[in-house]
């Protein structure tokens, strides 16, 4: 740096940094620059043309006409058949979620207190429904729960029924089929908080004279309770926007947002509503995540 | 902080207590192993009501096993524990009345520090006024009066630690076991604690046994000392017997109770044997066996006197320790090196490198078992 000027080190310092933080931020924007055209480019601009495509008219000839219109979300929040559906939706939401949270705490509890060895493979189990292909799981419920299915054929030989149990095509077996996907979410945010806790609070606990009711619901319940919150998001978000499983396993009785959105961009041929409750759905995905960060809201310390 | 003048009663007393019960601990015979690791031998040990008794060593040597073979959680292949003079084996930790502070606190963190101190009593059936006046008087104890209603995280160490006592002492406990309990606090504080901690137990008069495997901290505020080492009791004394009577090399090393000189031992008279580390510097020591091979000979740091030898004659001052009140002068012989302590004014006749020589009182010396 011969050719640098001797003139007053005060300015050089500054103009170091000035070099130094432009090129950090131009580091970060080649970082970054991949993964932000992937999802401006198959995340971003679909969304807007879609949204684009919800203040679009409806027409029976074309498939939309581009002409501005609030129409379609005001016949979508006006008509009691929409809220039906959306009400409809969450409540299949709130079951599977609710299942899933009964059935996955207990489970959680014994991954986190096994040796190792156990660990994993209880780990292993939870985590299995995730490594097969989603239709394909879906379908494998099919072959348990249909008419003719495994359940059925066993229990009429076993002459324990007459006639096959309403099991398919219904919203008993799209429930099944959601709790089965959505299990390993719940249990892994679960394992992730009951590993945090602290083992010798239970034994504080246990010295103080606390009974393992009392240790679980005192201490082991509220200190977990980020975790039924971060699994029951992801349950209840997951769930109603699922579409495979109720369209597989709804027959043709269930019918939940995202199955009427299939509907309206196929058979009904009505892409600006099918629009419309895509941002709906959107909208109610949206609610629920801001409702948990309320809930969640991280306190800082006021010391 | 300053803990009030001394009342016969700190806490509200409960029935039990007032019907006059001795709690005491009696270990016998204790055996615990964990799959194939021997854990703790033949651990026998009594604790008088009212006793502050310390289990020393270095890491491993089963203090913490032993801590918890009493409260509890692990459960010992062979041996008893009584406590009250009734056997617990059958009981478990939450029927045994103990109190048990941990070396992180463990204090619940989503409970306030009031709830955090009124669990046990919750736990307990305690109706919720009384439980809540109990807790007050238990962190007035301890000097938290005013922080009941904080949370965990908003205290400092210090401050935890005296909730996690208060917590453990509400409850009026038979026994009160304390795992390293000041080990995560800095020195100045600990020093503190070690002295409040000692004060309180004293005037509430219930027995307690700590862990730790710092030998001052024992010192300072132990009744008694249960050194261990690989599982077994080495010794058992107060403080001041153990500092003047360690009872083999390796405690007295451990303790840091003086020096150990490892040389060859002559015959000096009847009863007699002497170790020469230098050419006007020798220990004497009665013994009335011929010493075993490996004895070593123990002499106390301040009791090895030092005089000035002439120069090129004797031995050597290696180094000097400044202790602030005294200086502590190592000094290079035939075998090793030894310590004494001299105070700041007389040691500034031996500074490095300056030629002396030493010895002590046959009195003062001993034999130990090397090992």
């Amino acid at each position: 740096m011969s050719s640098a000027p001797l003139c007053a080190p005060a300015l050089a310092p500054s103009a170091l940094m000035l070099g130094h933080r432009r090129r950090r931020r131009l580091a970060l924007v080649g970082y970054l620059a991949p993964v932000t055209l992937f999802y401006i480019g198959f995340l971003i601009l679909p969304y807007l043309s879609l949204l684009e495509l919800s203040f679009f008219r409806y027409s029976s000839a074309k498939l939309y006409i581009p002409q501005f219109t609030i129409d379609n979300y005001v016949a979508v929040l006006t008509d009691p058949f929409y809220w039906l559906l959306m009400l409809r939706t969450i409540g299949l939401g709130l079951l599977v979620t609710a299942i899933t949270l009964l059935m996955g705490y207990p489970l959680a509890l014994m991954i986190v207190r096994s040796p190792p060895r156990r660990k994993t493979l209880l780990i292993g189990i939870a985590l299995s429904p995730l490594l097969i292909n989603l239709v394909v799981r879906t379908y494998a419920w099919l072959v348990l729960l249909g008419d003719t299915g495994v359940i059925n054929s066993w229990l009429k030989a076993m002459g324990l029924i007459s006639l096959p149990l309403p099991i398919n095509g219904n919203w008993v077996s799209v429930t099944i089929g959601l709790v089965h996907i959505t299990l390993p979410l719940m249990v892994l945010s679960l394992v992730a908080v009951l590993e945090n806790i602290d083992r010798r609070l239970a034994e504080a606990a246990v010295s103080l004279g606390a009974t393992d009711t009392r240790v679980m619901r005192r201490i082991i319940l509220p200190l977990s309770l980020p975790g039924i919150g971060s699994g029951s998001l992801l349950v209840f978000c997951f769930t109603i926007s699922a579409f495979v499983t109720p369209a597989l396993l709804g027959g043709n009785r269930v019918s939940t947002v995202s199955t009427m959105i299939y509907q309206k961009f196929t058979f009904s041929a009505n892409w600006p509503v099918g629009a419309t409750l895509v941002f709906i759905l959107l909208a109610m995905n949206v609610a629920v995540i801001a409702l948990h960060s309320r809930m969640f809201r991280e306190e800082h310390d006021h010391v | 902080m300053v803990i009030g003048p001394p009342s016969p009663v700190a806490l509200p007393q409960s029935a039990a207590h007032a019907a006059g019960f001795a709690p005491s601990l009696e270990i016998d015979g204790l055996h615990l192993s964990y799959g194939g690791f021997m854990a703790l031998k033949e651990i026998s040990l009594k604790v008088a009501r009212g006793e502050f008794v310390a289990l020393l060593g270095p890491s491993g040597c089963g203090k913490t096993s032993l801590l918890r073979a009493i409260a509890g959680f692990v459960h010992p292949q062979q041996g008893s524990v009584r406590l009250n003079g009734h056997d617990v084996a059958k009981l478990l930790p939450r029927q045994r009345n103990i109190g048990l502070v941990f070396q992180s606190y463990a204090l619940f963190p989503h409970m306030s520090v009031i709830d955090n101190v009124r669990f046990g009593l919750e736990c307990r059936n305690v109706p919720k006024a009384a439980s809540i006046e109990r807790a007050q008087a238990a962190m007035a104890l301890v000097g938290l009066e005013t922080f009941a209603d904080r949370m965990p995280k908003q205290l400092s160490g210090g401050q935890q630690q005296r909730v996690a006592l208060a917590r453990a002492l509400v409850i009026e406990p038979d026994l009160l076991l304390l795992d390293e309990p000041l080990g995560a606090l800095d020195k100045r504080l600990r020093v503190q604690m070690q002295t409040e901690l000692k004060a309180l137990q004293r005037r509430l008069g219930v027995t307690a046994v700590f862990v730790t495997h710092d030998q001052e901290e024992a010192m300072s505020m132990a009744d008694r000392i249960v050194v261990m080492r690989n599982g077994v009791i080495v010794q058992v004394d107060a403080p001041e017997a153990l500092f003047a009577q360690p009872c083999s090399a390796w405690v007295c090393d451990f303790v840091g109770a003086g020096n150990l000189l490892r040389g060859p031992l002559e015959p000096a008279g009847p009863g007699r044997y002497r170790m020469q580390i230098g050419p006007d510097s020798a220990f004497e020591v009665d013994s009335q066996q011929a010493p075993a091979a490996g004895s070593v000979l123990f002499v106390p740091s301040d009791r090895v006197w030092l005089d000035a030898a002439p120069e090129g004659q004797g031995l050597q001052v290696s180094a000097r320790r400044y202790l602030g009140l005294s200086v502590e002068i190592t000094i290079a012989h035939a075998h090793g090196t030894l310590v004494t302590q001299a105070p700041l004014d007389a040691s500034s006749r031996f500074p490095v490198g300056s030629w002396v020589r030493v010895g002590a009182e046959h009195r003062d010396c001993r034999l130990l078992p090397g090992d």
